[in-house]
């Protein structure tokens, strides 16, 4: 078995795995949140900010009846498992993945920024955070994936 | 390359020899670049595509056909022109029948009464002086933490504060969505305001005030005490129609009502008469049920 390795360069010292860990963590945190109040029936606090309430119980803050956050949650989950994974191996296709991931949630969250601002006609600051979170996220995949790209070892695997 | 006649004796020439000895399988390559392979067939342009697919993907399924955002709202066949509007009442004050009539925004039996009978009851029976018509807005419909029906009431309320309660009333009617999925949300809300010509700021300051929606959980507790279980219910001079009438049986039964009726009509707030209604109700469109039960 043929295993791909990216060759990695610290950002700030840190290895971006664990950069990207972190952020996942951050998304996570977020959309846990979201996830929580919503299932409940609730409305996120934005506390002197105000549009969560109108994003929170819009049309489209929901795929198929259950609420973007969960999907969030499961995003992120994913997001944390391969960062930390790839931190650990360096498996440069745990790398890609991250970034596809991270550029699907882009899309969405482009889209659904879009909705906010002009269809619903509110911001939620907690779905902009987690935007934001994944748009970091996504840049330092692709970064690190440019970096490293020249430069590709391939060697045998234990099988 | 030949083999090293005689046996490492110093570090370098055992690490040298280990060097030599190890399987060349095991040995890393390095490969730079992907010379043999076009850039649009590198894993990154090829995850970016595979990406790019998944969001639109998500995108469609997410917003369906709101993509480009609702599309204009759908103007409401009424007219008020003429007629004598106080609040959640049209029709004048001398008129000898008076229909009340009790529903729920997001019933669809409501949505069916309205838009096919009440623009020719106010042209056939209100504008003549012969009805008046006075809405109920109760919320039976809320389930599972929505609070559509309350909110589109209590715009309704907002806006009869105005004295735009009707327009407001037909166009959420004329403009409703599904039950509890969203559809009447603050934004629909607001957009059906700005529709009736409110004003939009005093509206938006009614709406925020802590007591505008307690009369509203009010008066369904005290239509369900009235026996009224389901909407659209209509309470025309005190005889109850559930469901939603013929409108040439409704015609027929206020014109007689108008011409049994004293000058004095009767009271509105008269309890609900047990009398049969000498109508009978529309067969309601599929899924309606007749009309929104009072849930149990």
């Amino acid at each position: 078995m043929i295993r791909r390795r990216v060759t990695v360069q610290p950002i700030l010292g840190v290895h971006p795995g664990l950069i990207l860990a972190v952020l996942d963590v951050v998304g996570l945190a977020i959309a846990s949140y979201l996830s929580v109040v919503e299932l409940q029936g609730g409305v996120p606090q934005c506390g002197p900010l105000h549009g969560c309430e109108q994003v929170a119980t819009s049309a489209y803050s929901r795929i198929g009846g259950v609420p973007v956050a969960v999907y969030g949650v499961g995003l992120s989950l994913v997001l944390l498992t391969l960062a930390i994974t790839w931190w650990r191996t360096n498996l440069y296709v745990l790398l890609l993945a991250h970034y596809g991931l991270s550029l699907a949630g882009v899309i969405f969250e482009i889209y659904f920024l879009y909705v906010q601002l002009f269809v619903i006609g509110a911001v939620c600051v907690w779905c902009t955070s987690y935007g934001l979170s994944l748009i970091l996220r996504f840049v330092i995949a692709l970064v690190v994936w440019l970096r490293g790209n020249p430069t590709v070892i391939e060697e045998p695997g234990s099988g | 390359m030949s083999r090293p006649p005689t046996q490492p004796t110093s570090r370098r020439e055992r690490r040298a020899q280990a060097r030599y000895d190890r399987p060349a399988p095991q040995r890393k390559k390095i490969v730079r670049g992907s010379a043999t392979r076009p850039a649009w067939q590198s894993p990154l342009v090829l995850t970016s595509i595979g990406a790019l697919v998944i969001g639109a993907v998500i995108i469609f399924v997410a917003g369906g056909f709101k993509i480009g955002g609702p599309g204009p709202l759908e103007l409401p066949e009424t007219s008020y022109s003429g007629l004598a509007v106080d609040g959640e009442t049209v029709g004048s004050p001398t008129a000898p029948v008076v229909m009340e009539v009790f529903s729920d925004f997001q019933c669809p039996a409501c949505k069916l009464f309205y838009v096919e009978e009440l623009p020719s009851l106010l042209r056939d029976l209100v504008q003549p002086g012969l009805l008046r018509i006075e809405a109920r807005d109760i919320d039976i419909i809320d389930r599972g933490g929505s609070t559509e029906s309350l909110e589109l009431t209590a715009g309704a309320f907002c806006a009869a504060e105005q004295n735009r309660y009707w327009e407001f009333h037909d166009l959420v009617f004329w403009n409703q969505g599904g039950e509890n999925v969203g559809d009447h949300d603050a934004a629909f809300i607001s957009r059906v305001a700005e529709a009736a010509a409110v004003d939009m700021t005093a509206f938006n300051a009614c709406l925020a005030r802590g007591d505008i929606r307690q009369p509203i959980v009010d008066r369904t507790s005290a239509a369900a005490a009235d026996g009224i279980r389901s909407t659209p219910t209509l309470r025309i001079n005190g005889q109850v129609i559930v469901g939603v009438p013929l409108y040439d049986q409704l015609h027929a039964m206020i014109v007689q009502l108008a011409a049994q009726a004293s000058p004095s009509p009767a009271p509105s707030a008269s309890p609900a008469s047990t009398t049969q209604p000498s109508v009978a109700p529309t067969p309601a469109p599929s899924g309606t049920g007749g009309g929104s039960p009072v849930p149990s």
